[in-house]
């Protein structure tokens, strides 16, 4: 971003903030007193505060290294916004209770929002917002197969195509959202109810560990959960709650992943149809290693056909994870000086692949090595089943001592099953 | 995605009108400003405030006896959730208001002189805890609270939270997240403030979302139970809450996510390395455990750990578990 136009974006902002906000900023600026307590409308005492900045970065250097550490970037921001409103008699219409606090939106790498309502007999709703933009490409993991003797011996026929950026270089963003809702939250059977919806979203880089080289990856990532709760409380003896809860969650995992083409050479007509993908270490003999390939480009310019290459390969699966729990737990301190708690649940949780597509086409004159194909496996399943119990007691002998005991109990069992099943076609030359 | 400079103006327009229209909204919905009173001080206001509800009959009597003498206490008390406990009639008045948490005050009102009431600030971590108890341990978050180290540790209710003087909106708590935890933890603090780190300063997660501070019970894996992290449903650590990706269950588990958990490998809260892994080098962290790997790895760990491997992740992407493959490749 050049100054000009973040000075203009700067000016921009400001003047808008002004316009926007001066009435609200007149209001306010009474006494700092008044700020504190806020301002009574209706039924409702509200206090607001917002903090609206221009955050203006210039960035000189590794531009990876800083957006793996810091990651804040130009920009106009809301750097934070709430709002709290109560009822002054405890009798609101809808609600006796809100406050909404927001922060980082307009660019920044983490924007969150909360907002929770209560009424006070009839229910309790806590929302909230997260969003994480990630960044990674941090030099310590860039490319460990480059050359650390730039170039190569020969440079017209093994030239050096240094990959500058991390193997796993990844741009992702995290949204979550939580929902949770109880009802009734001052009676003697009380409800809960939740759902939560994570999204981990974006584009990375891979490696795959091919058969003779390494080979970068385009990685699409995404996976999403959705997780549904509900429970209920009976506070039916006194000072004793039982509590049932029923969690549901669902995993999808839509990743794929394709060759990044990232070093790629023409080939001769009439020996592999290109392009291919010569891998991320062809040129760059590991100590005590096989080099993958000697002499790369031929005198003609095209890349040697007696290179292990790649010209395609993706991968795709969807693995499906349904996960029910269920779960009773009580505390109680109905005995004199005796004060226990509990807990005991039962989950399982079940990893299904219908499929697993794995198209490998590579070419290579290797005599041991040819491989062509295709590798399709499933469907796979792995189950976790899981019982947890826990009980715990706290028997008050005097004001100064006591005796605790807890006991616990954990099983778990991990089945899985997988029908693995590869086919290789074309194992000669097309 | 990088903005253009045109779009991001556009874009932050957009938010101002979108929080402009959140202020607006709650006035024209619940009514317009009423005139501030003229007043000497914030606190004399809502004294004020409540004397006229008393005339109006609205507010108890037993709190209009403590208000004579501590009117700036009851008047911070009508704005905090504890006022919940004036609703509910079915304790009588020994569950109500002031008396609720403070006892009988009939003694102390026609004599200021007697103490008989609960006083916090002399009592016993372990008599606080009890006396908030009486109320709050029927809630999820309070239902290990006989686990609670920082109970067995003499850390009381009033440790973190402040009745009357709260400096938070919700939660009543003397001071925010994450500055509160890191009154004692200093540990703490020091690694959310390492390179590699979960953004807790930042404030995109707190301390509360991992750890339970009031006890837990059912977590599986090392001495988390110490630790007070929160569980997932499943009983495993709630690092899966957030990285569900890890949490599987896998065709071909890594076991020692399944049975170590995430801190086998991993700093949770920061770290200087990587990944906040334990280690800088990979391999040394991978050979902690694998320290007789056949085969090629049998050259590769003799050989010059800082290029060719120099992360055994660079095969072995799948790490914490895969479906397809034993070697944990993809």
């Amino acid at each position: 971003m050049n100054s000009r136009s973040g000075m203009r974006a700067l000016g921009l902002s400001l003047a808008a903030a002004w316009l926007l906000f001066a009435p609200l900023s007149r209001a306010q600026e009474s006494s700092f007193e008044a700020q504190s307590k806020g301002v009574d409308s209706g039924n409702y005492n509200t206090q607001q505060t917002i903090e609206i900045g221009y955050r203006s970065t210039w960035i000189d250097g590794n531009q990876g290294n800083y957006g793996t550490f810091v990651n804040l970037n130009s920009g106009p921001r809301l750097l934070d916004y709430t709002l709290s409103m109560r009822s002054l008699d405890h009798h609101g219409s809808l609600f006796d209770g809100l406050h909404f606090s927001n922060f980082g939106y307009g660019g920044e790498p983490d924007n969150v929002s909360r907002m929770r309502i209560d009424k006070n007999k009839w229910y309790d709703l806590q929302v909230m917002f997260r969003r994480d933009q990630n960044f990674w490409n941090y030099n310590l993991f860039l490319n460990p197969f480059n050359p650390t003797v730039m170039p190569p011996t020969n440079p017209a026929t093994n030239p050096t195509f240094a990959v500058n950026s991390a193997t796993h270089q990844l741009t992702r963003q995290k949204r979550l959202q939580d929902y949770n809702l109880t009802l009734l939250p001052e009676s003697r059977v009380r409800f809960r109810l939740g759902y939560s919806h994570n999204v981990d979203v974006g584009p990375a880089f891979s490696t795959f560990n091919g058969p003779a080289a390494r080979y970068l990856l385009d990685e699409n990532y995404r996976v999403t959960m959705n997780g549904y709760r509900f429970g209920v409380d009976f506070r039916l003896l006194p000072r004793t709650t039982f509590s049932y809860d029923q969690i549901l969650e669902y995993d999808k995992d839509d990743t794929r992943d394709s060759l990044a083409f990232k070093n790629v050479l023409p080939m001769a007509p009439g020996s592999v149809p290109g392009p291919v993908d010569f891998g991320i270490e062809w040129f760059y003999p590991p100590q005590g290693a096989t080099r993958p390939c000697t002499l790369v480009i031929l005198a003609d310019g095209f890349g040697n056909p007696n290179c292990r290459v790649f010209m395609g390969y993706s991968r795709y699966s969807n693995p499906r994870n349904f996960m029910p729990t269920e779960r009773v737990s009580f505390q109680s301190k109905y005995f004199k000086n005796l004060e226990m708690s509990g807990s005991g649940s039962y989950s399982t949780s079940d990893n299904f692949l219908n499929t697993f597509n794995e198209n490998i086409n590579e070419w290579t004159a290797s005599a041991t090595v040819k491989t062509r194909g295709i590798l399709n496996s499933g469907p796979a399943e792995a189950k976790m089943v899981s019982v947890h119990a826990n009980w715990s007691g706290v028997y008050s002998l005097t004001s100064k001592l006591r005796i605790i005991d807890l006991v616990r109990f954990d099983n778990w069992r991990n089945p899985g099953l997988s029908d693995l099943q590869s086919g290789t076609l074309f194992a000669t030359a097309p | 995605m990088r903005l253009t400079n045109r779009t991001r103006r556009l874009y932050f327009a957009g938010i101002l009108l979108a929080f402009w229209g959140l202020i607006a909204v709650p006035r024209a919905v619940f009514g317009g400003q009423k005139a501030q009173e003229p007043s000497s001080s914030a606190s004399a206001s809502q004294s004020k405030k409540l004397s006229e509800r008393t005339d109006e009959g609205s507010l108890p009597a037993e709190i209009q006896a403590c208000q004579s003498c501590h009117g700036d206490i009851t008047g911070s008390f009508e704005k905090t959730p504890h006022w919940k406990t004036m609703n509910d009639t079915r304790g009588g008045h020994a569950m109500q208001g002031c008396e609720a948490c403070h006892g009988p005050g009939g003694d102390h009102a026609d004599d200021p002189s007697k103490s008989s009431l609960f006083d916090f600030k002399k009592a016993t971590s372990e008599d606080i805890t009890e006396r908030c108890l009486t109320c709050h341990a029927s809630g999820a978050e309070h239902m290990s609270a006989s686990n609670s180290f920082h109970r067995q540790n003499d850390v009381s209710c009033t440790s973190c939270h402040s009745m009357h003087h709260a400096t938070t909106k919700e939660h009543m708590l003397i001071k925010a997240e994450p500055g509160l935890c890191y009154s004692c933890h200093l540990q703490q603090k020091a690694q959310f403030n390492m390179p590699f780190r979960h953004r807790v300063n930042e404030g995109l997660i707190t301390c509360t979302d991992c750890h339970n501070q009031h006890g837990t019970s059912s977590v599986l894996e090392g001495d988390h139970l110490v630790r007070q992290v929160r569980a997932s449903a499943s009983g495993d650590v709630v690092c899966f809450k957030c990285h569900t990706d890890k949490q599987g269950p896998f065709v071909f588990e890594h076991e020692a996510v399944r049975i170590e958990g995430c801190a086998a490998c991993h700093i949770a809260h920061g770290g200087a390395n990587p990944r906040m892994l334990k280690y800088s080098n990979v391999n040394l962290l991978c050979l902690q455990c694998h320290t007789n790997s056949p085969g090629i790895h049998a050259t590769v760990m003799d050989a010059n750990q800082s290029h060719y491997e120099q992360a055994c992740v660079n095969c072995h992407v799948k790490i914490h578990g895969s479906n397809f493959d034993g070697l944990l490749d993809r």
